[in-house]
């Protein structure tokens, strides 16, 4: 199968103006997001939040209902065989065939990949420790993770995607995976789309990060600028503000009493501006972690929510 | 609802509100067939008595009152039955996953505070009242109009019948979800033992006033039993010692593994073609073994106690074997293969959605899989039925039945036909799967065979017919024509597929045609419709519309 390959300063994945919606659900709105060739794409956001939606519409398996979606260059509804032979893929539900012993999933995995590397396969499956002989329906949630991974990874994919690779394991079984992750991009220099709502595994492993939250993504950009352009403000009034403070480009505000903590993303100057209209003086400056920007951004998704609910009087 | 068993009786009616809104069309829609063919056959016997026999009036009287008796006989029958199915897999009450097939009582329902005897009493008793009141409705408004005045229906005998049945059906599926195989066997054989003891009353050989008595002592028996038996089994499952038993398993799986794939697949297609054999057809394969050998022993049983013999024990084979095969094993068959066997789900998994392989590959691995699976079925059928006419001294018999008589050849088209059922629709994965689709299948084809039946007692209608067999056989070929032209445009097929589908339609037709030929040159079969008929058997739209449906499954 000889595939042209997509010019090297081409996105690997390029999604712009996507929208999907079930029934009446919006379920995708207006997503747009460019995945370069090399990189540990994490995709972050609560359940339902669309994640799992936006991933199939990676793999072709829903279709975009406007906008677009461009794997390789390629439609992956359109030239799904082009696309998927260069994907692997490990999806959240891990729906392996139970039926199936772990050899013959490798070995029926294997005739769908000119590029399988059995030597591969065989270190990974020794690595996992999974038993060839075993059934898929037999093996426990963290070793159907291993051999989801197992045949996702044994034909070295140019781009890995992994749908909540580590949702419902433990921590030992996680680092196992988040290992074999981070060795193939750095042995192999793979491009590696995931989705998470474990943020410490993303921190961990990722170069660059989108937010979702109800379909659309409210935060992308490098990891580190995003670490870099959210701080932590801690606030001290003199006398304790009545409500409560309103400070411009605070994107969350925690605390009571004199001392207030905001979380922000924007200019320190202005933000110590700001701050001294209120009368408040800056107390203690510290990095946000991811964590908290996530929860943040969510909290703020929430809040400009409830303003589009009508008030019930 | 302030209580478990409330709670429990509501889910049931929740989860299958489909189900009981369907049973309740089935019995509307044959009351009013009853009602119509009565009151026809009342008018028809009115005019009798008044005009004479050769009148118009009294001939056209007498006709339509058969086409509506027949109409409603033929529809109340089958809508019976599968008002008795659907039943089942409705207060079997059992929910199914991907990765374990289906399950027993749903496992979520241990972690609730309720007695596992309660577990078990809500469903065996809702399920046994519901089937007690279904049979007295279909009996007291449905059938008893329209039945010969000379049968009666031994009400007492169907009742404990259909309510064992129901309490050991459900028995099986909660004892025994660590035993997947023995349970399929086990309720295979169960529901052709019903099927069987339905029909006895009905059968002419049995002496049915001596073993009434008996039969129904060995009901009881069971009815009484079930609610014990099903809950010490779930009782065990729930602490989580009924779910495996190693030595047997280990031993099943050993077995298995002697025919494990241990060579590499040529290619794509090689490997998928497998997965769809494998997946499907041994569970397939399998029950129709069972179902044979439960056949073959109920006669041998016969056979040594002296009471069946000569050419009416192989029909007592051939019969039952040839009915299940064709109109039950066949069309499962072709449902089985566009989903899961194990979860009777129609939509693609992931794992499969995501094969890098084309639309068109996915289609052929389950249409080649569906003709092996199919033709082994056959073969399984024949060669179980020859080992008995060897076994009864019978060769020369079943020789007959292949050689000689026409009825095994056109049984065997309709047999593919079948096969190909809803196809397209089924592979949309957009529509219920097992037992719903089988249901639907089954109307649709009670209802052409109605038609058909129609056309054949009216032969003045001869015209209409000829014209609906072309305007069906245009259309048939117009529809696969845009199908294949849409799938190749969108490259979901390649020529080869294209070509080999219109290439076995071409000779299957042609050999359609041939008999027909044959039969019209015998001057036993009306010879007018026969042949745009034979052009119509074989499929070809259903496959051409295959690729597309596989495509709305895959990118949804």
């Amino acid at each position: 199968m000889n595939m042209p390959t997509s010019s090297p300063h081409e996105p690997v994945i390029a999604i712009n103006g996507l929208s999907r919606r079930f029934k009446s659900k919006l379920a995708l709105e207006t997503v747009s997001l460019a995945v370069e060739r090399g990189q540990v794409f994490g995709l972050v956001g609560a359940n339902g939040a669309g994640k799992t939606t936006l991933i199939k519409h990676v793999l072709g398996l829903l279709k975009a209902e406007s906008g677009f979606v461009r794997v390789f260059g390629r439609d992956p509804v359109a030239e799904p065989v082009a696309v998927l032979s260069r994907v692997g893929f490990l999806s959240e539900d891990r729906d392996l065939p139970g039926w199936m012993r772990v050899d013959e999933l490798i070995r029926y995995t294997r005739a769908f990949h000119r590029a399988w590397d059995s030597a591969y396969a065989e270190r990974l499956r020794e690595q996992f420790q999974l038993d060839p002989a075993a059934r898929i329906k037999q093996l426990s949630r963290g070793e159907l993770a291993k051999a989801g991974l197992l045949v996702a990874l044994a034909h070295r994919p140019e781009l890995l995607v992994l749908d909540e690779p580590s949702s419902g394991l433990d921590p030992v079984v996680r680092r196992e995976m988040l290992e074999a992750i981070v060795r193939t991009v750095a042995d192999e220099g793979r491009t590696v789309f995931f989705s998470s709502h474990l943020l410490d595994e993303i921190e961990r492993v990722s170069d660059r990060v989108a937010m979702m939250a109800k379909g659309r993504v409210v935060l992308q950009g490098r990891l580190d600028e995003i670490l870099e352009s959210h701080f932590r403000l801690t606030l001290r009034f003199p006398t304790p503000p009545p409500a409560q403070p309103k400070l411009a480009g605070a994107l969350h505000l925690t605390g009571g009493g004199l001392e207030w903590t905001a979380l922000c993303n924007g200019a320190r100057g202005e933000l110590e501006a700001a701050a001294a209209v209120l009368g408040a003086r800056i107390v203690e400056d510290t990095p946000a972690s991811l964590d908290e920007i996530f929860l943040a951004r969510m909290g703020g998704e929430r809040s400009i929510s409830d303003q589009l609910q009508p008030k019930v009087k | 609802m302030n209580s478990p068993a409330a709670a429990l009786a509501w889910e049931i009616w929740r989860k299958n509100r489909f189900g009981f809104l369907l049973l309740l069309v089935f019995l509307v829609v044959c009351l009013g067939l009853s009602r119509l063919a009565t009151h026809f056959a009342a008018e028809a016997s009115r005019l009798s008595s008044l005009l004479p026999a050769a009148a118009a009036e009294v001939i056209e009287a007498n006709a339509r009152a058969t086409d509506w008796s027949s109409l409603a006989g033929w529809w109340s029958g089958v809508l019976l039955g599968l008002s008795l199915l659907v039943t089942l897999a409705v207060f079997a009450f059992a929910e199914s996953s991907r990765m374990r097939g289906f399950s027993g009582i749903p496992a979520r329902l241990f972690t609730l505070p309720v007695p596992t005897g309660r577990l078990v009493a809500v469903p065996l008793v809702s399920g046994v009242c519901f089937v007690a009141l279904l049979y007295f409705a279909w009996s007291r408004l449905v059938l008893a109009p329209i039945l010969p005045a000379e049968l009666t229906l031994p009400d007492g005998y169907f009742l404990l019948l259909l309510s064992a049945a129901l309490a050991g059906f459900q028995t099986l599926v909660w004892t025994l979800p660590g035993f997947p195989r023995t349970r399929a066997t086990l309720l295979t054989l169960l529901v052709s033992s019903v099927a069987i003891l339905s029909a006895l009353p009905f059968a002419e050989l049995n002496r049915w006033s001596e073993r009434m008595p008996a039969l129904m002592a060995i009901y009881g028996v069971s009815l009484v039993a079930a609610p014990f038996v099903a809950w010490l089994g779930v009782a065990q499952v729930r602490k989580g010692e009924w779910r495996d038993w190693p030595a047997l398993t280990a031993l099943l799986n050993r077995l298995a593994d002697t025919v494990s794939r241990r060579r590499d697949f040529a290619g794509p297609a090689a490997a998928q073609f497998w997965i769809e054999c494998r997946r499907n057809g041994r569970l397939a394969l399998w029950s129709l073994a069972v179902v044979i050998f439960f056949i073959l022993g109920v006669n041998a049983i016969l056979l040594l106690d002296g009471r069946a013999y000569g050419r009416a024990s192989l029909d007592a084979v051939y019969g039952p074997v040839l009915l299940f095969l064709v109109f039950i094993w066949t069309p499962v068959l072709g449902l089985m293969v566009c989903g899961e066997a194990a979860t009777r789900r129609l939509p693609l998994m992931t794992f499969q959605a995501t094969r890098p392989v084309a639309v068109g590959a996915l289609v052929s691995a389950k249409l080649k899989a569906m003709l092996v699976v199919w033709l082994a079925g056959w073969l399984l059928a024949a060669l179980s039925v020859g080992l008995w006419a060897m076994w009864s001294g019978q060769l020369d018999a079943w020789y007959d039945q292949f050689y000689r008589e026409r009825d095994l050849v056109i049984v065997g088209v309709l047999s593919l036909h079948f096969l190909f059922g809803l196809f397209p629709l089924w592979l949309t994965g957009r529509v219920p799967g097992l037992p719903w689709s089988f249901v639907v299948l089954l109307i649709v084809y009670v209802g052409l065979g109605n038609v058909i039946g129609w056309f054949g007692r009216h032969p003045n209608w001869r015209e209409t017919a000829l014209l609906l067999i072309g305007f069906a056989a245009a259309l048939k070929l117009g529809v696969a024509f845009l199908a294949f032209r849409q799938a190749l445009k969108q490259k979901w097929v390649r020529r080869d597929f294209v070509f080999g589908s219109v290439s076995i339609w071409v000779v299957g037709t042609g050999f359609c045609l041939w008999l027909a030929l044959r039969f019209m040159g015998r001057g036993d079969w009306d010879d007018t419709p026969l042949l745009p008929l034979a052009v119509l058997v074989f499929p070809l739209a259903r496959v051409a519309l295959a690729p597309l449906a596989m495509a709305m499954n895959r990118h949804r």
